[in-house]
């Protein structure tokens, strides 16, 4: 059982994340990659309520991940929220369509507020 | 030679009477006759004039006709002069070889009969004229074949002059082209690295502070929600976390640089509420310094501007951060928006140390800070002004500055002011609402 699926490549962002939303109550789980993150879903018996995706990874980039769920079915409907240093984030966000964005560094107040919105 | 013109004949006999009987056979020939009654007198003949033909008895006192030819024949230009023996006894075969040695043509023998002789001179006229005509001929084609050689060769050293400028222009060229193609290659090198650095910069420096924020911020969470730090080490953690915030303001503004000196940063224009956006920046700004007043000096209607509304919360948050920041014994900051016909004035007034005159011209030159910032102890990179300027430029608008040393400093931004755009209205009063 978990909330909350974080895919980013970074150790010390996966941790960091894993500590807030840990703290905040949520239970959490990690992916590398986008790859990696499709594997655990369509492996696991339980979807996340949440997705925290980043863009710029080695093996399967955000976008593509991003594809790839919207063409599962059994995945398409758990939303995603953007997290990524990129500039121009709210075009990128628009372009993928989904739920929400936040920029890096993040404001960790302000993702718990947007994570907790989206999974009431 | 002209052909018609006449050719001389030369006569030798030591008879005069004989003379007289040649001149009259040969006069229907129309040349020019010339007697000579001695073999003395037949050279001297002969250095004077130039002659066709010579017409001489071989027997004759003084120099027979042999001897006489063998001496005309060592002269060299009458080497091959055409001489007709005429000779009274009847010339035997030796004779006739001495005659040939000697370089003779013909012998006429006496009694000369008027027909032959005149047919044998005129032959060796013609043949004079002939010679004397292909000579010319054979001259003036030498001449011209000299002349069209000359021209040839100095068409060929034109040619080769050509030749010679062109293998060298050619190899400027490709010098220059060579220089060129380093030059690109390392324009677009240049380009590549600056792309690397900005990947770098907002990838790799950002990544390590997001996790150090974000670590901090939780643990701030989690220290406030359990109590379990004490005074000083909260201040400790908000000063890091502050300063944390400072680092990826300032990775901000490297990047905006870049994205500038690149053309990439782009505006999202739309239209937008210049008092508005003024007053919800001056009001988040003002919260952050007890040491300053703030001042917002506003028309009560909405003054109305294109422009990118992140792009000129960023403008009025240099110039205001900047306000704070260059009077540091605090003092009053007055932001106001005035109104023209057709552009819009935001102006950002500080009491602080002001910039020299000197530092006025270059202050919005990138990375460049006025003389008077280090004796206050004001750090920073020297690009908020630049990244102001440029966000400006591209409003179509322009920043301007004045300023007294220790007076204080007034900003200016004048940008293009738009009529009220349509349904602006309902969404200007419901804004009044909420405030």
């Amino acid at each position: 059982m978990y909330d909350v699926l974080i895919i980013d490549d970074d150790y010390a962002i996966r941790e960091m994340l894993q500590e807030a939303l840990e703290d905040a109550g949520y239970r959490v789980m990690g992916a590398e990659n986008g790859a990696q993150a499709l594997e655990v879903l369509e492996e696991g018996a339980e979807l996340p309520r949440i997705i925290l995706l980043d863009l710029m990874m080695p093996e399967m980039t955000g976008w593509e991940f991003r594809r790839e769920q919207q063409l599962n079915n059994r995945l398409a409907d758990i939303p995603v929220i953007v997290l990524s240093a990129r500039s121009n984030l709210h075009h990128e966000s628009s372009a993928l369509a989904v739920a929400d964005y936040l920029p890096k560094p993040l404001h960790i107040g302000e993702l718990l507020a947007v994570v907790a919105r989206h999974c009431s | 030679m002209n052909p018609s013109e006449k050719i001389n004949i030369l006569m030798v006999d030591d008879q005069p009477a004989k003379l007289l009987s040649y001149e009259s056979i040969l006069s229907d020939l129309g040349e020019n006759l010339i007697r000579a009654s001695s073999g003395r007198e037949a050279l001297e003949q002969l250095l004077k004039a130039d002659i066709a033909v010579i017409l001489m008895d071989v027997s004759m006192p003084e120099i027979d006709g042999f001897e006489l030819a063998e001496l005309i024949r060592q002269h060299p230009r009458h080497e091959k002069t055409a001489i007709i023996f005429v000779s009274g006894v009847h010339l035997t075969d030796f004779d006739q070889l001495k005659g040939y040695q000697a370089g003779a043509v013909d012998y006429v023998s006496v009694p000369v009969i008027p027909e032959i002789l005149r047919a044998k001179v005129s032959v060796f006229a013609e043949l004079y004229r002939k010679t004397r005509l292909l000579e010319h001929l054979n001259s003036e084609l030498e001449l011209r074949v000299q002349e069209r050689t000359l021209e040839l060769q100095q068409r060929a050293e034109e040619l080769q002059r050509l030749n010679a400028e062109l293998a060298r222009s050619n190899q400027e060229r490709q010098t220059l082209l060579e220089s060129e193609r380093i030059a690109r290659a390392e324009a677009e090198n240049a380009v590549r690295l600056r792309e690397q650095f900005l990947s770098i910069a907002s990838h790799e420096l950002k990544t390590p502070l997001t996790a150090l924020i974000g670590y901090g911020q939780t643990f701030q969470m989690r220290a406030q929600r359990d109590n379990s730090l004490s005074e000083r080490d909260a201040q400790s953690l908000e000063r890091i976390l502050k300063q944390a915030d400072r680092l990826d303001r300032m990775i901000n503004a490297l990047l905006d640089v870049s994205r500038i000196d690149q053309g990439q940063l782009r505006l999202e224009a739309m239209p937008l509420d210049l008092c508005n956006l003024t007053r919800h920046v001056v009001s988040d700004i003002e919260t952050l310094s007890t040491r300053h007043r703030f001042e917002l000096q506003c028309p009560d209607e909405a003054i109305w501007i294109l422009g990118d509304n992140l792009r000129l919360e960023q403008v009025l948050y240099n110039l205001l951060g900047n306000a704070m920041r260059y009077s540091p014994h605090g003092g009053l900051i007055v932001a106001s928006i005035t109104a023209e016909v057709d552009t819009v004035c935001a102006e950002v007034r500080d009491q602080g140390i002001g910039v020299p005159a000197e530092d006025l011209p270059h202050l919005f030159q990138r990375f460049y800070r006025a003389s008077n910032v280090s004796a206050n102890n004001i750090s920073g990179v020297g690009i908020g002004l630049y990244v102001v300027q440029e966000i400006v430029k591209m409003h179509g608008g322009n920043v301007t500055v004045a300023s007294e040393e220790r007076e204080g400093s007034t900003f200016t931004i004048r940008l293009p002011r738009i009529p009220v755009p349509l349904g602006a209205a309902s969404e200007q009063s419901a804004a009044a609402l909420e405030h």
